[in-house]
């Protein structure tokens, strides 16, 4: 689907607007070359539910400015987040805030940050930060047979299922420790579902190396506590998102550990939930 | 004297989410998540404004439960520290009485010890934990930079 950029009336500006997960957004810029660049990339920001619309009632708007000197800057809902020099930087940022802007207003879902795969018809859920090793985790558990989901968002809906978010896995470490690089799960020989799975285990687990895989129980209460630290629109629907990752975190596996090497990790997740669930 | 005080819930700016055995609390105003375990749950439920410290700790005697009165207590200081609470309680017990009486709880009682979990919630960048910064150096100015170390792409270095 291609995203088609708009004249603003009486402006020279250029707008480009979409809706996702019920949240609608406009993103202008007098600069279109940059704005068209962005456009393309909307399909794979929210590659399962996007669709252009016009610019009418437009909830979140993000307005990037090139100034003379060519400095970039971009705004979200009048407030500044930031700009360079290098237009590159802007854009990898502008694309994780654009992300996350839908991510914080969906109306209709609960964002949490996480890898998820899907074992035997239930989503395996590991909330966590960026660097906190999910991707490796997601990719071990991928080797050993189970379905791609997400390496970035697990995704709830009012009743507690979670719904995928399919982008390419960002794998650090080849390049170096911190740039990614992008492969499809197909690349790496797994299937990818699409389809909203209830959850079958929450996992919270840092990585430390040598770390012995010792996991402790849980309750629902703890879980959604500890989700809380990754859930994306806690802070704008607290009540919406209590509701539904209470829902999501009962009669699932639930349990913490430190981990050490992902792939020595999962597949004691798996025995872990084998040997716990009904 | 203490004991006839009548403890009251807050109700105003919080949302309240029932689990099987435990309640989360969100504090809208201080932007907290909170998880009050079963007997912090039930104690809190009790402080309806009319029900004494002895009344409340009734509760407990019923379940048996030792030392009832000061599990009551143990869980009002919690509530009053987290916010949970409408007015200020002047507290029965001192430090040194709630180390002791802590211990005689872990040991020798049918009830859980009171306890309330809690975390300030994250804003939507920081639960991503993807920084404000488009350039290197940028995080040591962007005070939404959580790690202080980015790979200034807006990703927070470890």
């Amino acid at each position: 689907m291609s995203h088609q950029l708009k004249d603003i009336e009486g402006g020279r500006d250029k707008i480009v607007c979409f809706e996702s997960y019920g949240v609608r957004v406009g993103i202008s810029s007098n600069y279109p070359d940059f704005l068209q660049r962005v456009a393309d990339e909307l399909d794979d920001i929210f590659p399962t539910d996007i669709a252009p619309i016009d610019n009418s009632n437009i909830e979140r708007r993000i307005e990037i400015t090139r100034k003379e000197d060519g400095f970039i800057e971009f705004m979200i809902d009048g407030e500044e987040v930031s700009g360079s020099y290098s237009e590159e930087n802007v854009f990898r940022f502008l694309l994780s805030r654009i992300r996350l802007t839908v991510a914080e207003y969906a109306t209709s879902r609960v964002f949490v940050h996480a890898g998820v795969v899907i074992w035997k018809g239930k989503a395996l859920v590991f909330p966590g930060n960026s660097f906190s090793g999910k991707t490796s985790l997601v990719k071990a558990f991928i080797d050993l047979g189970a379905s791609y989901f997400s390496d970035e968002y697990a995704i709830f809906d009012e009743n507690g299922l979670v719904h995928p978010y399919p982008k390419t896995l960002s794998i650090r470490g080849i390049v170096d420790d911190f740039t990614q690089v992008e492969h499809t799960a197909e690349e790496l020989g797994a299937v990818t579902e699409t389809e909203p799975h209830p959850a079958g285990m929450f996992y919270f687990g840092q990585y430390e190396e040598n770390a012995a895989f010792e996991p402790k129980p849980l309750s629902v209460g703890e879980t959604v506590l500890k989700t809380v630290s990754f859930t994306l629109p806690i802070r704008v629907a607290p009540a919406f998102s209590l509701d539904v990752l209470q829902k999501a975190a009962t009669n699932v596996i639930r349990c913490e550990s430190k981990r050490g090497e992902a792939e020595i990790t999962a597949p004691l997740l798996i025995e872990h939930f084998e040997k716990h669930s009904n | 004297m203490k004991n006839n005080q009548t403890p009251k819930a807050r109700q105003s700016g919080l949302v309240v989410q029932n689990t099987s055995n435990e309640l989360l609390v969100y504090d809208l105003d201080a932007e907290k998540a909170m998880c009050l375990n079963e007997t912090t749950a039930t104690v809190w439920q009790a402080c309806n404004g009319q029900n004494s410290i002895k009344d409340i700790s009734r509760e407990f005697e019923e379940l048996e439960a030792k030392n009832s009165e000061q599990i009551v207590w143990i869980a009002i200081d919690q509530l009053a520290r987290h916010g949970l609470l409408e007015d200020a309680v002047q507290s029965e017990l001192s430090s040194e009485n709630r180390r002791e009486v802590l211990k005689k709880i872990g040991f020798a009682s049918a009830v859980a010890v009171p306890v309330i979990a809690s975390l300030v919630a994250p804003s939507s960048v920081l639960a991503s934990a993807s920084c404000a910064c488009a350039a290197p150096g940028d995080c040591l100015t962007q005070p939404s930079c959580p790690a202080s170390t980015c790979n200034g792409s807006g990703q927070c270095a470890p």
